[in-house]
């Protein structure tokens, strides 16, 4: 029994050693078969690169195929192991000592039948044999371990063949391996074209590029694709590339503005997806500019929000205050692209500054925090605005003129400068002589209106002497200095009387010989035209040649009508120009005054309709019609013509007058002259100037003497005693031989014999002063004889139209009674008093070509004499007295007014003897612009002490007992000008002027002694002009309103020379906004929609604005 | 940009439209004169356009007619002209209708020259008020090119009339930088221009009007 127990535990024991024997040569097995079939999965795999689901089932099948096997062998070898008897079968098979002791043993040992049937102790000592073989066998020897050693090398193979296949296919076995590893994962199958993007994911500064470099390796492709996209959801845009033979390449994105995202393809390979990110670098979002201005230019400092480019005076200080679009952490101003100025960084804000010396430009540099730098900084210039010189013109005279009699010349000028006038100086010299300056006073400013009052009567001029001047103004910049600017340079020539003479009476002579040759043509013309018009009345009919020759007339006379307007205006020039040399007395421009009106009458309106009526009458080829209208013309222009012929009458007397009053004055100017020599002589010695004016003196001398002879000829028929009178005058020169004592003098002078030349000059003053008072009394002489002719002349027609007028009331009244038939003798009796009338108008018509004292309306009262006398002589003719009694009463008022007229008439030839006290008023206005002009200084001056610093208390009191004297001053002249006013009562012009004046004195002494300012000094500068263009106005009375329709003179620019910023348009909301909407993505057709739209709204609003205003 | 191209084909636009005349007539560039309401006499000074288109045909490259146009702002034809010129003594008045039209066409590349024949100032600078609320009118200093396009101005605006003796200005509205509207106030340069026997002014004020005319007329078409 207890050896049966041996058995089996041998038998156990050997059934466990075989069992694990054959579990471990299972798992050989398993691991040699798993392996050889995973590595035929992976090589699958790596051949296929299955998807997830034939690869799992792949893997499964392996794992299947393996545990299979494993479960096949197993089943196959272990079975025999498992039961005692199959164990004691292999046992004996193995170790045949046994001889079939084990099997019987375990068949029968516990078989109770085999106890039966078979010795027990048989039994018992096979069962002991057994397990003494059991014991004594070597386990070894029933175990077969080729099996096992088969499967260890079958692993080994497979780890052979592995390692094997791994070498061979490295990468691919290993992602094979690795997809089988997560059978279930999706793998994308590896390309064969391996790529690689540097810097894959990076950041680049907006607008600039960005460069990528890309690496190819494995297959290498010959082309690439760029793909890229802003959008996520966008499509790539692609873009290909040649790759050719290049391992590596560049690729550049130009100019990137927003970020993207990018990959690269190539073959079947492709780089995975990266970013790029666009960094904005910092620019300036806004720019702010303060300007200081350097002091002296006046200019207040400001501030350009939106600033740029910069403009300023040399020494502005210029701040900038830079907004940037993000943090900074550096900036600096960059002058010049060479000088840097390092700006104050706050934030996003810096700060730098500088000062405009040059121009140039300048820009900034910013850095942000990232440190990366603006982008092609604007580059604004900087501009120096020069401080210009000043400005200056001289507005009057404004011209080369010759000196008045007086020696004092009105200066007005105008001067501009950008920054201020600080100064401004006269500067003149007499002909070639050294330049002399003379500070004139003003209140600096901007722009300067002087007006000057020059008296050069002081500087002891002689004819012929030249003052070239000009006016220097200098401003006031302390920076580079002052600069000047100069007018240009005017002559004032101080003319002989000579001159003056010659120059005005070649132009009356030559307007005289004018006016004789329109006269002629006219009586020409209306000889022709009465022709045509009695040829028409006979024949009725116009030849072609005829009515061309009409028309050739019509022209002539429209011409001839303009010829007289035009002498009318050269009269007036002429008139003007003796008046402001004062070459004739009140009488004579008073005179001149009366025929330039005459002229500007003479073309009567009336005249222009009648030959404008003609000229239609004459295209419309109806012989009635031109005979008419030649009538109607004949009647205007006989008008026409007798306006003519008495103009030229009183010309032609008024030259001679002229001319007489020339000679007096000549005569007056050559002692004046003489005796200007003689005292400079005795004062400074002889000098080259003298002797040019005694030669210039010889000169006129002899002049003098031709003209009296030529006057005394033409003299000769109609005043033969003044003729004598002024031959006598030339024969004194002659006899007295001054021209020869002159041409003596001369010789003494270039020879320095001073004290005969002194003598000689002496006795050639006394000697011309004879003359001049011999003039003067010829002069009188001719004038009262004159005027007492015209008078006798007048009163005698005086006394023809009272006899007139008697007759006629005599004959009225028999006219009243007479019968019937006795009226034709009546008739005989009005026709003789019509030829009396028409004798006395034809005499009256005369006297008015000698004198303009004659009333413009006797002329129109005698015509209605004539007129009703020739009426009442018809009715008398006709046998109807009682019809003739109206018009003979008639001609008896207008005889009787006649009377009046004509000694209204002799009322006004007595008056034009009196001397004009208009022109001594305005005389004496001259001299009270003079004291203006220095109480002006000396107010000025006071009150610049006054703004002086310092010592204010004491100042005070000094500066208003200053003004109290000053107002003194002002009230002389203001009760001077007082006394003026009521001397040029009459004169509406000048006393109206004068009152203005006075008001603004009245102001000026308002101001005077309680605080004046600069209101004040405005003030007595207006009263300074105004005193000097009324005492020009002697020059201008009667022809203001005509000045007033003349050109425009030119003008100095006085306004800003810059424009503002904005050009005057400030923002405007609405108006933005539809511009916006128009320029929006709308269809055209919605435009004028729109338009009409926002155009309806600021229409509106802009009436509603308009009912809001006050 | 477009406003710069409408302003060019503006300009072209003359070049297109009929002139009123027999195809066989040149097509020329001319002044058109504003006929506008309010009474002032919009007609003034006759002969003033006519002498400066000659004197522009014969002093620059611009192909002028010599017969100025007239035309109402409400005309069609507006817009056919470049260059409108207005002058007058007295009042004017624009209908809200007339303000928007014109200040469309001002902003369209359009040009106004303003003409003080004095008298009109209170009225004109009224009515621009209503025109362009939001603009002043900004004095032209010498040194702007309008005075130195084609003749040579050192001083600025000539003088041409003497009127109140005031200072001849040259005011201008502008559109952005563009200049739309010009108003030369009291110098009076129609003046100038009319025949000589009209003012008798003398020759050399008569030629200062005419250059200045054609000053503001290149630069009016040129900017």
């Amino acid at each position: 029994m207890q050896d049966f127990e041996t058995i089996l535990t041998h038998l156990r024991q050997l059934r466990r050693r075989l069992v694990a024997l054959e579990l471990v040569s299972a798992l050989l097995l398993a691991l040699a078969a798993g392996l050889i079939l995973l590595l035929l999965w992976v090589a699958l795999e790596a051949l296929f690169y299955f998807s997830p689901v034939p690869r799992t089932g792949l893997g499964l099948g392996a794992a299947g195929a393996t545990i299979g096997i494993v479960s096949f062998y197993l089943r196959r070898r272990l079975p025999p192991y498992l039961a005692f008897e199959r164990l004691g079968l292999h046992i004996e098979e193995c170790y045949p000592k046994l001889q079939q002791r084990l099997i019987s043993t375990l068949e029968l040992w516990q078989n109770a039948r085999a106890h039966r049937l078979y010795s027990v102790g048989l039994l018992t000592a096979t069962v002991a044999r057994t397990a003494a073989l059991l014991d004594e066998l070597n386990p070894r020897q029933i175990t077969d371990l080729r099996p096992l050693m088969t499967h260890v090398r079958g692993l080994a193979m497979v780890v052979v063949l592995i390692l094997g296949a791994y070498a061979l296919f490295d990468s691919s076995m290993a992602a094979a391996l690795k997809r089988c590893a997560h059978p279930l994962t999706h793998f994308e199958r590896e390309a064969l074209t391996h790529i690689a993007v540097l810097p894959g994911d990076f950041e680049v500064v907006k607008a600039e590029d960005a460069l990528i470099e890309i690496h190819f390796s494995g297959v290498h492709p010959r082309t690439a694709q760029i793909l890229r996209r802003e959008d996520a959801s966008a499509p790539w845009h692609r873009e290909e590339i040649i790759v050719e033979r290049s391992a590596t390449l560049g690729h550049t994105f130009k100019q990137v503005k927003r970020p993207f995202t990018y990959r690269v393809v190539a073959n079947d390979g492709h780089s995975r997806i990266y970013r790029v990110t666009v960094v904005d670098p910092p620019s300036i979002q806004r720019l702010r500019v303060h300007y200081n201005y350097p002091a002296y230019s006046g200019l207040a400092s400001r501030v350009e929000e939106e600033g740029g480019d910069i403009s300023g005076l040399a020494g502005t200080v210029v701040k900038f205050e830079i907004s940037a679009s993000k943090a900074l952490s550096a900036a600096k101003l960059v002058v010049d692209d060479t000088l840097s100025y390092p700006a104050r960084v706050e934030g996003n804000k810096a700060f730098a500054g500088l000062e405009i010396a040059i121009p140039g430009h300048y820009h900034f540099e910013l850095t942000d925090q990232k440190g990366v730098g603006n982008r092609d900084p604007i580059r604004y210039a900087i501009q120096v605005v020069e401080d210009l010189a000043p400005r200056v013109a001289i507005t009057d005279p404004g011209r080369d003129m010759d000196l008045p009699e007086n020696l004092q010349v009105i200066l007005a000028a105008e001067a501009t400068d950008d920054f201020g006038i600080a100064r401004a100086v006269l500067a003149y010299r007499v002909n070639e002589g050294q330049e002399l300056r003379q500070e004139l006073q003003f209140e600096p400013d901007r722009e300067l209106h002087l007006t000057h009052l020059w008296d050069l009567s002081t500087r002891d001029l002689l004819p012929e002497d030249r003052v070239h001047y000009r006016l220097d103004v200098f401003d006031n910049d302390e920076i580079a200095g002052p600069k000047v600017g100069k007018s240009q340079e005017y002559v004032l020539r101080f003319p002989s009387l000579y001159e003056l003479y010659e120059e005005v009476t070649a132009a009356q002579e030559s307007q005289l010989e004018a006016l004789e040759e329109l006269a002629e043509e006219g009586e020409k013309n209306q000889e022709y035209l009465e022709q045509v018009r009695r040829e028409l009345l006979k024949t009725n009919e116009l030849s072609w040649e005829q009515k061309k020759e009409l028309e050739a007339t019509l022209a002539r006379e429209a011409e001839r009508a303009e010829a007289v307007e035009e002498l009318a205006q050269q009269l007036e020039e002429t008139l003007q120009e003796i008046e402001e040399n004062q070459l004739a007395p009140r009488e004579i421009l008073d005179k001149m005054e009366e025929i330039r009106k005459l002229m500007a009458e003479v073309t009567s309106p009336e005249l222009q309709e009648a030959l404008d009526a003609l000229k239609e009458a004459s295209e419309s080829l109806d012989p009635a019609e031109i005979a008419e209208a030649l009538k109607q013309f004949k009647e205007d222009q006989e008008a026409f013509q007798e306006r003519l012929d008495r103009t030229l009458a009183l010309l032609q007397q008024v030259q001679t007058e002229q001319r007489l009053e020339a000679a007096v004055q000549q005569a007056a100017e050559l002692e004046r002259r003489q005796g200007q020599i003689d005292a400079e002589l005795e004062r400074e010695g002889i000098s080259e100037r003298l002797q040019a004016q005694e030669s210039s003196l010889q000169r006129d001398t002899e002049r003098l003497q031709q003209e009296l002879q030529a006057l005394s000829q033409e003299m000769e028929d109609f005043n033969q005693e003044t003729a004598q009178a002024l031959e006598g005058q030339a024969d004194f020169i002659e006899e007295r031989a001054l021209t020869s004592r002159m041409s003596e003098m001369l010789k003494h002078l270039q020879q320095e014999r001073r004290q005969k030349a002194r003598r000689l000059g002496e006795s050639l003053e006394k000697d011309l002063g004879t003359l001049s008072a011999a003039m003067e009394h010829l002069q009188g002489q001719y004038s009262a004889k004159e005027k007492g002719q015209l008078a006798r002349e007048m009163q005698q027609t005086i006394r023809d139209i009272l006899y007139l007028s008697l007759q006629q009331e005599i004959l009225g009244g028999k006219a009243q009674n007479i019968q019937r038939p006795a009226a034709a003798a009546l008739a005989q009796d009005q026709f003789a008093l019509l030829q009396g009338a028409t004798l006395v108008t034809e005499k009256i018509g005369r006297l008015s070509r000698k004198t303009m004292s004659l009333d413009p309306g006797l002329g129109m009262t005698l015509g209605y004499v004539l007129r009703n006398m020739q009426e009442a002589a018809y009715h008398l003719g006709q046998r109807n007295a009682s019809a003739a009694v109206a018009p003979q009463r008639s001609s008896t008022g207008y005889l009787n007014e006649a009377i009046l007229l004509l000694r209204q008439s002799l009322d006004n030839l007595a008056k034009s003897k009196m001397p004009s006290s208009f022109a001594e008023a305005m005389q004496q206005m001259i001299g009270l612009s003079e004291q203006q002009a220095d109480l002006n200084q000396a107010t000025q001056e006071a009150m610049g002490q006054g703004r002086q610093p310092g010592q204010r208390g004491r100042q005070v009191r000094d500066m208003a007992t200053e003004m109290a004297r000053l107002a003194a001053q002002q009230r002389q002249i203001y009760e001077a000008l007082n006394q003026l006013e009521r001397a040029t009562r009459g004169h509406r012009g000048a006393q109206k002027r004068i009152q203005a004046i006075e008001e603004d004195m009245e102001s000026v002494l308002r101001e005077l002694p309680r605080r004046p300012n600069k209101r004040t000094l405005n003030t007595q500068k207006r009263i300074l002009q105004r005193m000097l263009n009324a005492s020009r106005s002697i020059h201008t009375q009667g022809y203001q309103e005509k000045r007033l329709a003349t050109s425009g003179s030119d003008q100095m620019y006085t306004g800003q020379t810059w424009m503002p910023t904005d050009l005057g348009q400030s923002y405007d909301r609405l108006r933005e906004a539809m511009k916006h909407a128009l320029e929006g993505p709308y269809p055209d057709e919605y435009r004028p929609l729109i338009q009409r739209y926002y155009e309806m709204v600021y229409q509106d609003l802009i009436e509603r604005e308009e009912k809001a205003k006050p | 940009m477009i406003r710069r191209l409408s302003r060019y084909l503006l300009l072209l636009l003359p070049l297109l439209c009929p002139a009123g005349h027999a195809e066989q007539k040149e097509l020329l560039f001319t002044i058109a004169r504003l006929q506008y309401k309010g009474g002032g006499d919009w007609y003034s000074d006759p002969s003033s356009l006519p002498n400066l288109l000659r004197f522009v045909r014969e002093h620059t490259r611009i192909d002028a007619g010599t017969e100025e146009a007239r035309v109402q702002i409400m005309d069609e034809e507006l817009f056919s002209y470049p260059y409108i010129y207005m002058t007058g003594h007295g009042n004017i008045t624009f209908a809200p209708e007339e303000l928007t039209r014109l200040r469309h066409y001002l902003e369209s590349g359009g040009f106004l020259h303003a003409d003080d024949n004095y008298g009109m100032d209170a009225a004109f600078r009224r009515e621009l008020r209503r025109l362009f609320p939001k603009k002043e009118l900004v004095e032209l200093p010498p040194h702007h090119g309008i005075f130195h396009c084609h003749f040579e101005f050192a001083n600025g605006l000539p003088k041409i009339h003497q009127h109140e003796g005031k200072r001849p200005q040259a005011l201008g509205l502008f559109e952005g930088e563009r200049l739309i509207l010009l108003y030369t106030y009291e110098a009076d340069l129609g003046d100038g221009w009319e025949d000589e026997h009209v003012h008798r002014n003398p020759p050399e004020k008569r030629l200062n009007a005419l250059q200045m005319g054609t000053n503001i007329l290149v630069w009016a078409l040129t900017h």
